[in-house]
């Protein structure tokens, strides 16, 4: 849908909305909070909701990023260490790779 | 080897018609469906050779007749879907909306069917000889050519290519009836094929079948209205001198050298 | 999204009609006749809302007044006209737009197929085709594969039925709780089915925490963006994912003559749901007509059209009077009854002439049923065809000449060239997507790239001339039929006779 035929006040709504709905365990839903309304953001002609708008793309940028570096992170250590983990790790694996220790 | 070998092949064979496609034809939606449809024009055409081929099957060079239907059989075709275009004519005047350069300048539209003839027809030929190569099987064990992979692909470029040139200049020769014209260029495609029929003398094929496809590029570029002072003009950016479009107008060759 | 007071304004309704009633060829004249009539009735119903002052003649870019009930039958005439230029002036961007989804989704089917073994191992069955086809003469099997197709027929159709009813009946309620569960059930278990599949045909080991962090993420986004709001681009690539696994179980739980069959019998059944006069589909698409609604939320692709689903809480009025026309949301992707939008939008014209514009939809409708069984739940699309020509409003804007009018705020430059873009949609139901996808990917699990070339260029061309049917005949056809029969003769044929011939040159490096 296109942004540019939403009144200012709607643009805002939908953009709390994602922002809130970001916090229950979806960064993505911040990452594409931050797509979406970046351009409206900053780029956009000024207008009164903006600032708020503005705001919450940050916020939502923010926590997209922190969340990808953790989940990252994570990755890249389970994959380190799932052998030495032993049991546990098999027992958290979703699978199981053949033929590697 | 077998991944590096796949890509580059592939890069080989389709990397220019790709990279073509990608710049002179992908960013217009007319031109884009007459490629697809000239590439369903040149798959009817394998179909009747396909026919033909497996009720002569039994024959002793039934792949060499084959070959020879099979050329004459896309040049008819070629003819056919020339024959659609002059008809739709109307249809794609409309279409092009306002932006009549395609249905005016012949050559483009010439340029585009004969890249579509080409890369299915590269397609056809490459494909699942790629799609073997990066497989559990090699090539070259039992005495069969090492570099069997590298000249397919560098074949199937030349026939690309071909195409294209063909398409040019038959299309050229039908509005102009230059029939000597014509006579090239069934005369060149039959000649290319019959040549590759020495396969796998590659250093016979190869070169042939390069000779061929250079001198009907640049017969093609004169016919298309090039000439010395276009590709300097293409060069210095001037693309205004590409769009002289009377009836034999710019020169798709031009595009090429963007 | 408020529920809206003013939800439809009438104009779009009448406007199918008058595609619908075009149904039989007629003579030029007596078609032009009925058109005008049509023409005439929706002016007076709209009139409120947009008026058209023509000054058609030598400037562009002309001023609407809104002016109750002026619409005049010349005027219709002139409509007529003008908008049959525009369609096929737009035409070749349409099919490209069309084109390239169809082409990623088939993309995504053959890539999976020809990488992923799982999709391609016989075994598991759906619980509609009971015979296996187990039997070693091809009469046998034909006979079975006729069997399972005509169960799965009857399936399709019984729930067409069901749907239809539960429609008649406005069991919005139903219908809405139907497509949420099936495509919460495909967003989530199946995605979980196709990423373990990768995941095991690459060998990637990973943890719980991390697909379950991923899949959580991507079904809901994908929820919220096909049943509430999103960005169009992620909308689509949604529903090309959905329609993609939908055509990976089918590729995988029917047997293979079967496949064969039921693509056939699914086109027959499509052009008879479609066209004849008592079709399910067609009535279906009439009723949805006479309410102004659209034809089903969700699982239709739209190549554009999320915008206009994205009500603006003005009343009309207000929006008409900068405007000359309402423009009438076409399709709506929200997923509650009540949420329908008002829709009186402005839309950018290239060079600001008013046109009215016939949009040729194409809508599909695929619907889930979900049935427990055999270990694991098993997906079922029913699909259906709807296919209506739609007229658009098509909106003159001179919004670009005329900005103090305009109530919202002016959109820069760079927005107007994206509606510019925008403005016209092509829709396509998932179901089209469903069985080319499922052809062309059955095509290419044998191996042989050629068949899936073939394949997809033939139904690219049928495709292509199915929109140009519509452009010609401007009724609702199905999009099935061509597009799958020249893809089933091409394969036959092409893996019969053309692929010996070309294995033959290819091994022997001879060039054609």
């Amino acid at each position: 849908m296109s942004l540019a035929k939403m009144p200012n006040e709607r643009k805002l709504t939908l953009c709390r909305k994602y922002y809130m709905a970001g916090f229950a365990f979806l960064p993505f839903m911040w990452a594409v909070n931050a797509m979406w309304f970046l351009n409206e953001a900053f780029w956009a002609p000024p207008y009164p909701e903006q600032k708020q708008i503005r705001k919450y793309v940050i916020v939502s940028i923010v926590g997209a990023l922190v969340w990808l570096v953790g989940l990252i992170s994570w990755v890249v250590v389970f994959q380190q260490n799932r052998s030495a983990w032993g049991a546990t790790a098999d027992y958290m694996s979703f699978i199981i790779p053949k033929g590697v220790p | 080897m077998t991944i590096a070998q796949f890509f580059g092949c592939a890069l080989i064979a389709f990397g220019p018609p790709i990279s073509m496609f990608a710049i002179t034809i992908a960013t217009n939606p007319i031109r884009t469906i007459m490629l697809v449809a000239s590439s369903f024009f040149w798959l009817l055409a394998l179909l009747f050779s396909s026919i033909l081929y497996s009720a002569v099957t039994q024959l002793n060079n039934a792949l060499v007749f084959g070959v020879v239907f099979s050329v004459l059989c896309q040049e008819l075709f070629r003819f056919l879907w020339f024959l659609l275009i002059q008809k739709a004519e109307g249809g794609l005047r409309k279409v092009s909306d306002g932006n009549l350069q395609i249905v005016e300048n012949k050559h483009i539209l010439a340029y585009v069917s004969g890249l579509g003839f080409g890369m299915i027809s590269g397609a056809f030929s490459l494909v699942n000889v790629l799609a073997d190569v990066t497989g559990p099987g090699t090539i070259g064990l039992k005495g069969d050519p090492h570099n069997f992979v590298v000249a397919s692909a560098f074949t199937s470029l030349a026939f690309i290519m071909l195409h294209v040139f063909w398409g040019i200049l038959f299309v050229n020769a039908i509005h102009r009836r230059a029939y000597l014209q014509l006579a090239y260029v069934v005369l060149c495609h039959l000649l290319a094929s019959c040549i590759t029929l020495m396969n796998p003398a590659y250093s016979v094929t190869i070169p042939t079948v390069w000779i061929l496809t250079i001198l009907s590029g640049v017969l093609a570029f004169i016919v298309a209205g090039g000439s010395p002072r276009t590709i300097k003009a293409a060069f210095s950016g001037h693309s205004r001198i590409l769009q002289v479009t009377t009836s034999d107008g710019s020169n798709p060759t031009g595009n090429e050298g963007m | 999204m408020q529920p809206a007071a003013s939800r439809f304004d009438g104009g779009l309704a009448l406007d199918d009609e008058a595609a619908i009633s075009n149904n039989h060829l007629q003579g030029d004249g007596q078609q032009d006749k009925a058109r005008q009539s049509n023409r005439g009735s929706e002016g007076r119903v709209r009139g409120e809302q947009e008026q058209v002052t023509r000054g058609h003649g030598g400037t562009r870019g002309h001023t609407h007044v809104p002016e109750p009930g002026e619409n005049s039958q010349s005027a219709g005439e002139w409509k007529e006209r003008e908008e049959e230029e525009e369609e096929l002036k737009y035409g070749a961007q349409h099919v490209i737009k069309v084109f390239i989804p169809v082409s990623l989704c088939m993309l995504v089917v053959v890539a999976t197929v020809s990488s992923v073994t799982f999709y391609t191992e016989k075994g598991a069955y759906l619980l509609y085709t009971p015979f296996h086809e187990e039997s070693q003469s091809i009469g046998d099997k034909v006979y079975d594969a006729l069997r399972n197709a005509l169960i799965l027929l009857c399936v399709v159709v019984v729930l067409t039925i069901v749907l239809i009813l539960l429609y008649k009946k406005r069991c919005y309620k139903i219908i809405h709780g139907w497509l949420l569960m099936s495509s919460l059930l495909l967003l989530f278990i199946f995605t979980i089915m196709y990423m373990m599949e990768l995941l095991r045909g690459y060998n990637i080991g990973i943890d719980w925490i991390t697909v379950s962090i991923c899949v959580w993420n991507f079904g809901v986004m994908g929820m919220v963006s096909i049943h509430w709001h999103g960005p169009l681009r992620l909308q689509q690539a949604y529903l090309i994912f959905i329609a993609s696994l939908m055509s990976l179980m089918f590729i995988k739980y029917l047997p293979e003559y079967t496949l064969w069959m039921v693509l056939a019998v699914i086109s027959i059944w499509d052009l008879i749901a479609v066209l004849s006069p008592k079709g399910p589909l067609r009535i279906l698409v009439e009723t949805a007509q006479e309410r102004n609604e659209p034809i089903f939320p969700a699982l239709i692709y739209s190549s554009n059209i999320m915008y206009s689903t994205l009500g603006m809480a003005e009343p009309d009025g207000n929006l008409a009077s900068s405007r000359s026309r309402g423009r009438q949301p076409v399709q709506d992707d929200t997923a509650t009854v009540g949420d329908a939008p008002v829709e009186g939008q402005a839309g950018v014209q290239r060079d600001g002439d008013t046109t009215r514009r016939r949009m040729v939809e194409n809508g599909h409708v695929a619907v889930e049923t979900v049935d427990g069984d055999s270990g694991f739940t098993e997906e079922w699309a029913l699909h259906r065809d709807e296919r209506a020509l739609r007229r658009r409003e098509q909106v003159n804007s001179h919004v670009r000449h005329h900005p103090p009018n305009v109530e919202y705020p002016q959109p820069h430059p760079r927005d107007l060239a994206a509606e510019e873009e925008e403005e016209r949609g092509v829709k396509l139901g998932l179901g089209d997507f469903i069985f080319y996808s499922v052809l062309v990917g059955k095509a290419s699990s044998y191996g042989d790239w050629n068949t899936t070339i073939a394949c997809f260029i033939a139904i690219l061309i049928g495709l292509c001339l199915t929109l140009i049917m519509l452009a010609i005949f401007k009724k609702a056809l199905p999009a099935l039929p061509i597009s799958i029969a020249f893809g089933l003769i091409f394969y036959f044929s092409t893996s019969l006779l053309v692929v010996p011939f070309t294995e033959q040159l290819a091994s022997e490096q001879f060039y054609i």
